[in-house]
């Protein structure tokens, strides 16, 4: 599943600009512990949660997380940009809360 | 070597981590898998947390060589009370700001064990916690970290065929030029060592260049005391190791007491369920992964006397003497940022024994090993791998507390001594005082045993399968006598070795004397 999709099909608003465009998505974890996302993350999981604080600046600078999507709408702090930027990271909000928002995912990651 | 050194500060959530990021961008400049990387940052990270959300302050020290990135963690804090709870996943002692923050989850510590090849854990409460772990960066270390460390001069062998048979888990093969152990066999027990009238096996500590004394903590086995005849005391002994230079000496026997107080206490707080044995002898640890996993759950969770002392001394040279292979293999490989050697416990011998025919006392303050509470005792590796055989069987539910040793009378009866066990244990144990160091006591083994894949035929299982059904046949065509001089112990090892090509079935002279091989053969076993 390319990322492009999440804003097209499932209207999740895009929070960095990056050019690379090929990533694809094989899986999808969703959690709000930190040790769970550390653990669950790799080169083509798009990580789901509602932490938004500087604990995701490490995630973001030590996993190579491609991307990670926050919920209800909700935008991080500054610093968590500047981190998703240098890294190369996918940001994503979603307008939905976490079940809505993993049980789209999932359809979506089924039909591609 | 790269080395990264990284304070962190209690309750600092985001400075935490900055040691993990450097730590990352020479992984990756290095160029380690990206998946190792994964690993050892997740490893790294966790421990840094660990320090901010429960400690006052810490530092994290990290070194990388080719082979691995070791890490060791230490902090003043308040301590983990209870080991065994806090490697619990979900067992959290967090406060709420940390919770909030996404952490303090329960996961650390675990995660930590998971992602990492060697993890040890020191806390005092009251005081601090030390971390220690490595992660392996090429797949290849883990083989040479766990290889035995028996030598081989295959030119004194006079094939007598003594080892061959002595052997307990049949490693050992004896060929044109002399014997060879099967490593994937080996378990690093003494019995060949013992057995060989030649000498041919020694306990592999020659690679290390001799240490200078004084240059460090020595480690030595109580067996010493021992070695030098009636009517010298322990305190004559380390008196003259003093004048050698060797100013601070460990005995691994106060070690092993301190690990059979710890056990006995365990056993008490009922955590164990019938059976238990003690970790004490790293040979027979060996044995029960190859041969006995099912009696794995049941070993106490303690790391052996040798491997607690090796984790606990973390800083400064430690210079240990292992009284055998085994030991000596636990503590080739200590890590890089924990300098290690080995002396032979012979050459330690050697340079001790001049001095010790002038004096006969000691004014050193003596100390001596105290008395281990009651349990029961088994050595000798023929009585232990029949003790271990009935315990497979559920036979042996009654002997809660059970220490086993590959050698006859513990570790005094090691090869490398020469004065018999018993006279050699009588002599050591006379004196007076106890040691109480905190260094001695044992740790908690956090990296829980798992079984050696030592015997297996294949990986596939259906491979395997078909090999088992190979060996079958080229056995039947074997007569039967185990009588070694092939140069495999039995009929069946020498099948399985043919099958996994390791030999030819050739090699047998009573299958090829006869006349029309396999007739001959028959005509063997029929007898």
């Amino acid at each position: 599943m390319k990322l492009d999709l999440l804003r097209d099909k499932l209207g999740f608003r895009p929070l960095v600009i990056l050019e690379d465009r090929t990533i694809d998505i094989c899986s999808v974890y969703a959690g709000d512990r930190m040790s769970d996302l550390l653990a669950a993350a790799s080169g083509s999981t798009l990580l789901v949660t509602h932490l938004t604080n500087h604990g995701i600046v490490r995630l973001i600078d030590l996993m190579d997380v491609p991307a990670l999507c926050f919920l209800n709408g909700v935008h991080p702090d500054q610093d968590v940009l500047y981190s998703a930027k240098e890294n190369e990271t996918f940001l994503f909000t979603s307008p939905y809360d976490m079940y809505e928002t993993c049980g789209r995912l999932f359809q979506l990651l089924n039909q591609h | 070597m790269h080395a990264i050194v990284a304070e962190i500060e209690g309750g600092d959530y985001q400075g935490a981590g900055k040691g993990s990021k450097d730590i990352k961008e020479i992984l990756r400049k290095v160029g380690v898998d990206a998946n190792t990387i994964r690993r050892a940052i997740i490893a790294v990270y966790e421990g840094e947390m660990n320090v901010a959300i429960h400690a006052y302050n810490g530092v994290l020290r990290a070194a990388i060589t080719p082979d691995a990135l070791e890490v060791i963690i230490t902090d003043t804090g308040p301590g983990i009370p209870d080991i065994e709870q806090a490697m619990r996943e979900g067992f959290s002692t967090a406060p709420p700001e940390a919770r909030e923050l996404g952490f303090g989850a329960g996961m650390g510590l675990p995660n930590i064990r998971r992602n990492t090849d060697r993890f040890s854990l020191d806390s005092t409460p009251g005081k601090g916690t030390t971390l220690h772990f490595s992660v392996f960066l090429e797949p290849g270390v883990l083989e040479r970290v766990n290889a035995s460390a028996i030598t081989i001069k295959q030119e004194k062998c006079i094939k007598c065929l003594r080892c061959l048979n002595a052997c307990p888990t049949q490693a050992i093969r004896i060929r044109a030029e002399g014997p060879e152990i099967l490593r994937h066999l080996c378990i690093d027990c003494t019995v060949c060592m013992d057995v060989c009238p030649q000498g041919v096996f020694d306990m592999d500590c020659a690679d290390d260049p001799p240490p200078a004394p004084g240059s460090g903590i020595l480690i030595a086995p109580d067996a010493l005391f021992g070695q030098f005849g009636p009517a010298i005391p322990r305190s004559a002994v380390r008196e003259q190791l003093q004048e050698l230079g060797w100013h601070e000496h460990l005995y691994i026997q106060h070690a092993e007491t301190a690990l059979f107080q710890a056990a006995s206490d365990f056993a008490l707080n009922e955590k164990t369920a019938g059976l238990g044995f003690i970790p004490v002898c790293p040979a027979v640890l060996n044995l029960i992964q190859l041969r006995y996993p099912s009696l794995i759950p049941y070993v106490l969770p303690f790391l052996s006397p040798m491997e607690s002392i090796r984790d606990r001394l973390l800083t400064g040279l430690a210079v240990f003497v292992p009284s055998c292979p085994a030991q000596s293999a636990l503590v080739r490989d200590c890590g890089i940022l924990s300098p290690s050697t080995r002396l032979h416990p012979r050459n330690l011998a050697k340079s001790l024994l001049p001095r010790l025919q002038w004096s006969r006392t000691g004014t050193v303050s003596d100390d001596t090993v105290s008395e281990p509470p009651p349990c029961l005792i088994i050595t000798g590796m023929r009585r232990v791998c029949q003790f271990l055989d009935k315990a497979e069987r559920g036979l042996t539910e009654d002997c809660v507390l059970t220490a086993l040793y590959a050698c006859e009378n513990g570790c005094y009866g090691s090869p490398v001594w020469e004065t018999p066990p018993a006279v050699a244990m009588f002599r050591a144990k006379s004196g007076g005082g106890i040691i109480r160091d905190e260094r001695l006591g044992p740790l908690y083994r956090i990296k829980p045993l798992v079984p050696r894949a030592g015997v297996r035929l294949d990986t596939d299982m259906v491979k395997a399968m078909k090999k088992l059904r190979e060996i079958d046949r080229s056995c039947k065509q074997l007569p039967g006598r185990d009588c070694g001089v092939c140069g495999a112990p039995t009929c069946m090892t020498l099948a399985e070795d043919a099958v996994m090509g390791r030999a030819v079935l050739d090699a047998c002279i009573f299958r090829n004397n006869s006349p029309g091989h396999e007739s001959g053969a028959a005509k063997e076993t029929d007898r």
